[in-house]
């Protein structure tokens, strides 16, 4: 089974805090961030900015952020968009947002269903812990 | 490659969403406010709807003049203002402190301003701010307190 833990991402600050999921160690946004290709560099720092302001409350367009959650969810599942890159995030009380996965555009069909894995795993964790 | 606070201050992609996302922000409560949809919207604005769709998505980066144009047509100005990008910093890093951490450092910056707090005779932490930094609290201090003392006069 794998090990969970979340690390703030230091660069994001507001009312609400962002963090970055471990797995076994292993950050998802840290490691996607290091092993992105130059040409992307652009948008990662566009995801941050768009992060930054979601952390700061404030409203953005559906094109750049918006709610996935499944209906009958009850922990919610955000997406973060720039032209090719993908970030799926989930919102935990009292705690902030939690980076689950990034991924590119053109390998979302696949990244979302292994984000809602993910996600499950990291929960389960999470209750098994209390 | 990970950004670190300020390499992501000092982009341009910051600055852009943020400019971005308070033209939408300023855009959408107008039409909410006013009970418009976006054909009469466009319409009032002179663009054609899929531009203003452009514009609602985030995605303006367009002249600057439509920048003008947008905001008067919504009973609004932009105004610009310039800052030395190490007070930005600066301003960044005070506005993460708790209020104790800010008393601590003689400072209260919240409103736009910088006032003296209710101990004056505490030094500036050296643990947070670097000898480059200190005096520039100390210029915006001084600053304040000329701003103060001609207001009481």
């Amino acid at each position: 089974m794998s090990k969970f833990a979340l690390e703030k991402i230091k660069a994001i600050q507001g009312k609400q805090t962002f963090y970055d999921l471990k797995v076994n160690g292993v950050g998802q946004f840290e490691s996607f961030s290091n092993e992105l290709e130059d040409q992307y560099i652009s948008e990662l720092v566009t995801l941050n900015a768009r992060m930054d302001l979601v952390a700061n409350l404030n409203r953005l367009p559906k094109e750049k952020f918006r709610d996935i959650t499944p209906k009958k969810e009850t922990v919610k599942e955000y997406e973060f968009k720039t032209k090719h890159l993908r970030l799926y995030a989930i919102h935990i009380e009292k705690t902030g947002k939690v980076i689950v996965l990034c991924g590119y555009k053109n390998t979302q069909k696949s990244d979302i269903p292994s984000f809602r894995s993910l996600k499950s795993q990291f929960l389960k964790s999470l209750n098994d812990d209390k | 490659m990970m950004i670190n606070r300020e390499e992501l201050i000092r982009s341009k992609e910051y600055w852009l969403e943020n400019i971005q996302n308070a033209l939408f922000v300023e855009l959408e409560n107008y039409i909410e406010k006013n009970n418009l949809n976006k054909s009469k919207f466009a319409k009032k604005l002179g663009v054609s709807k899929s531009y203003l769709s452009q514009v609602l998505n985030g995605n303006f980066d367009h002249k600057l003049s439509k920048l003008i144009e947008l905001s008067l047509a919504i009973d609004k100005i932009p105004i610009v203002r310039f800052e030395n990008i190490e007070n930005c910093l600066l301003l960044d890093e005070v506005n993460r402190l708790t209020i104790t951490e800010k008393y601590d450092i003689n400072v209260n910056i919240g409103f736009g301003y910088t006032t003296k707090s209710l101990d004056s005779d505490i030094e500036p932490k050296k643990s947070v701010f670097d000898e480059k930094n200190k005096k520039q609290f100390t210029t915006r201090f001084s600053f304040a307190e000329r701003k103060n003392n001609k207001i009481l006069a």
